[in-house]
């Protein structure tokens, strides 16, 4: 009795040891050489070049305090930008291309010779990239945060660092599924860089808007939190994780 | 519906996979009757399709695949593995480690393969890489062993000694065993019963146990006066064209002996008399087309 009790709590550690060659596999496949620190550091950095070399104009030093405070949330939006752009482009070729072409190449077929549980595999590339990039979002978006002095309540960044991690897994899970669906791997490349290319062309309503980036300044000037779009980001994020987990355990897989 | 037993971990239950319009695997039904089975068949008989099947890399079209054995568990060598270019071969060895455990057989496979420590996998040769795909076997303790030609790329020496390295690791594992050659030596070796494959489709499940062995294959100098004795003395056989010539099939019996005494005596040649099984019946047929 007191084992079976013992043996029905999660073991985290038993987890790990558990879990080490898909761990090993993931590694492998999605992350081999320098990888891993491409995808926390080349986001951080290229939206950190924008913010600081990018800004609009200077503000006079007799602006009035919300001038200012104008100014610092376009710039952090600037951030914003250049960092959805940089994960568009880390999404499209070192996540959807990458994983795409180990369907196809033999590279994962030869890791389930291994014995690898593909099912846990997905969900932990689902989980590790995710990770990752969050990971690359939060550490310079709160360095932003606290030498701006943009002054958000604490409600309010935590809505929106939500709000931005949903839409990270999103990306990830969007781009997963469609690697796992469209056979050519060029076109699904083609295609997921089609429709963010059309997402930030039309100037459409404001969940387009929130997709594309997060707008900043609603944020400081609005009082109302924007629950829509965060519980479709989650609901899409949701839909597309599933379908692409399903996706990839019906999938023939290339030795 | 099939209950597993230690014997029949496989049940292939109307087991189909078309790929566009060619069945690479049409309607496979079989049980596996024994713990270490043999995949023979000639190119693209769907030996390696059936192997994929069953590990789950690729799906059915129709009909299903049973294993009773975690994936976990199992080692697979396909023919074309693609090993992490990127590694080393102790860094290899590492993840093995790490992976599945010790090397459990008392041996230096790494000396006995003579693969440089410190040398990349990209960098290595075809027989070299060969036997860095066949190191996942010896580490842990796996409950099954399938491999797809094992020993392609290794020169004779080698493969000799590779195939009892695997033989002693399969009997200090208690491992189950399924490998697919073209090899008839690596099978019959390695096997306790073969299935048969040609174009996809089932030909034979054969047991390779001593106790099926009651048929013999005779080849003499003259096949119509032999045909007349044993006409004249009632004895059942067929005679079957093969790659040596005429061949009588037939089972033995006391008057068969005496046949083969008189017709020897009347100046008949023996050229060869061998015990046969359904295996190399079925390998007559096969080469007969």
């Amino acid at each position: 009795m007191a084992r079976s009790m013992h043996s029905s709590k999660f073991n985290i550690f038993l987890f790990i040891e558990r879990t080490k060659k898909e761990t090993k596999a993931l590694n492998q496949l999605m992350f081999p050489g320098y990888y891993p620190t491409v995808f926390v550091v080349l986001p951080a950095y290229v939206s950190l070049i924008v913010y600081f070399f990018f800004r609009n104009a200077k503000v006079a030093s007799n602006a009035g305090i919300d001038a200012i405070a104008s100014y610092q949330a376009d710039g952090i939006d600037n951030f914003l930008i250049a960092f959805k752009v940089t994960l568009l482009f880390l999404a499209a070729f070192l996540v959807l291309y990458r994983w795409s072409v180990n369907l196809k190449n033999g590279n994962y077929g030869y890791w389930l010779t291994l014995g690898i549980k593909r099912e846990v595999l997905y969900l932990f590339v689902l989980g590790t990239l995710s990770l990752r990039l969050i990971l690359s979002f939060l550490i310079p978006f709160l360095f932003l945060m606290i030498i701006t002095g943009v002054t958000l309540s604490f409600s309010k960044i935590l809505f929106l660092i939500l709000l931005e991690c949903v839409s990270i897994v999103f990306l990830v899970a969007f781009s997963l599924f469609l690697a796992e669906s469209i056979e050519i791997s060029e076109l699904a490349v083609s295609t997921f860089v089609l429709t963010y290319a059309i997402l930030f062309i039309v100037q459409g309503s404001s969940l387009l808007y929130y997709l594309r980036y997060l707008p900043l300044a609603e944020f400081e000037y609005n009082t109302s939190l924007p629950i829509i779009p965060l519980l479709l980001s989650l609901v899409g994020t949701i839909i597309f994780s599933f379908a692409g987990y399903f996706l990839h355990k019906r999938h023939d897989i290339e030795l | 519906m099939v209950s597993f037993t230690s014997r029949n971990f496989l049940v292939c239950d109307g087991l189909t996979k078309t790929y566009g319009n060619v069945d690479a695997i049409e309607d496979l039904n079989f049980v596996a009757n024994s713990d270490a089975i043999g995949l023979f068949g000639p190119n693209g008989s769907g030996k390696s399709t059936l192997i994929k099947l069953l590990m789950g890399i690729i799906h059915p079209s129709s009909g299903s695949v049973k294993l009773d054995i975690p994936v976990r568990d199992i080692r697979f060598i396909p023919d074309f593995p693609k090993l992490p270019l990127n590694l080393t071969i102790d860094q290899w060895l590492t993840n093995l480690e790490d992976m599945f455990g010790d090397v459990l057989i008392n041996q230096d496979i790494q000396e006995i393969a003579d693969l440089d420590s410190e040398a990349k996998i990209g960098s290595l040769s075809a027989g070299q890489y060969r036997l860095a795909a066949l190191l996942p076997i010896f580490h842990g303790a796996p409950k099954l062993i399938v491999l797809d030609e094992p020993t392609n790329f290794l020169d004779m020496i080698l493969r000799d000694k590779i195939l009892e390295l695997l033989k002693e690791m399969v009997t200090v594992s208690k491992s189950k065993v399924i490998m697919a050659s073209h090899r008839i030596d690596e099978i019959t070796s390695f096997s306790q019963s073969v299935v048969m494959l040609d174009r996809g489709r089932l030909i034979g499940n054969i047991s390779l146990s001593l106790e099926n062995r009651n048929m013999y294959a005779l080849r003499v100098n003259d096949t119509i006066q032999l045909s007349t004795l044993f006409d004249e003395s009632n004895i059942d056989y067929t005679l079957r064209n093969t790659i040596l010539g005429e061949t009588f099939v037939l089972e033995m019996s006391w008057v068969f002996w005496k046949i083969l005494h008189r017709f020897t005596k009347e100046g008949g040649m023996i050229y060869g008399l061998n015990i046969i099984n359904e295996f190399e019946d079925k390998l007559g047929e096969l080469a007969r087309g």
